[in-house]
């Protein structure tokens, strides 16, 4: 029988000062878990790029609202869940610039996509929902 | 994050970063840079040695002050960067973008070279 994932949840205000705990907390949490300090400095960035863009995009910048972080944990991979309370956004339309079109901005889901195995959106009337995944290189026999 | 502003020779400006370049930071590191680059003569220089973590948006604002140096035909240099922002500088393929030097006396040896 499959090894029920472990869970972890974390909750931050929708303001980007809090961006440095979700940094700290996955710093620790990823080497912990046998994760290169490269490969972890490389998922903190994208953990971190998909929090931003639920404060720019999907809260719109207002800072008094939630972002719930959900980590799930299995013996070949770490899943993380970033869900935003703010509105709909057009998923279809989420997609990195072609980097040979050097501009400010819009580097974000760029990262999130080189720096993990997987990402995927969905959004509904009551928020996005961006699920990262990242394979351990070394898999365990327990979470 | 704080920058401090210095001058080794006349008319280099030297932004020395020190904390993390993020979307927290950058809007007061933006108009810093902007200033900065209006205000040097000969060539500008961001040194990045004690930066741990830059993120998009912190690229972003980088990249803006090298089109504001050039549309002033200055000189932009980015110095001494630290593993975690080479790597994303070269994620990004920014790596023959930006003119990078090793040390700020580099640097200043190389806008002294374009004057």
């Amino acid at each position: 029988m499959e090894t029920p994932p472990d869970c972890l949840t974390l909750s931050i205000p929708s303001n980007p000062r809090y961006l440095c705990a979700v940094r700290a907390f996955f710093s620790g949490f990823l080497h912990e878990l046998g994760f290169g300090s490269v490969e972890a400095e490389g998922m903190i960035l994208a953990i971190h790029e998909a929090c931003a863009n639920a404060i720019t995009h999907g809260h719109q910048g207002n800072m008094e609202q939630q972002i719930d972080l959900t980590v799930l944990v299995t013996p070949t991979c770490l899943s993380i869940e970033i869900q935003d309370y703010g509105t709909r956004q057009d998923v279809s339309g989420i997609k990195p610039r072609a980097l040979q079109d050097i501009r400010p901005g819009g580097l974000g889901t760029y990262f999130m996509q080189a720096l993990m195995d997987e990402v995927t959106y969905d959004s509904s009337d009551t928020g996005t929902l961006v699920r990262m995944t990242k394979r351990r290189r070394v898999p365990c026999t327990s979470p | 994050m704080h920058v401090t502003i210095e001058s080794p020779q006349p008319g280099i400006t030297v932004l020395r970063l020190v904390g993390e370049l993020e979307m927290q930071n950058v809007p007061t590191f933006r108009q810093t840079l902007q200033t900065e680059v209006r205000r040097a003569q000969r060539g500008l220089v961001v040194l990045l040695a004690e930066v741990p973590f830059i993120d998009s948006a912190g690229i972003a604002v980088l990249i803006e002050g090298l089109k504001w140096s050039h549309a002033r035909s200055l000189p932009y240099i980015l110095a001494q960067l630290p593993p975690a922002v080479q790597m994303v500088i070269q994620l990004a393929r920014l790596e023959n973008f930006f003119t990078v030097a090793h040390s700020l006396e580099d640097a200043t040896t190389m806008i002294l070279g374009t004057s």
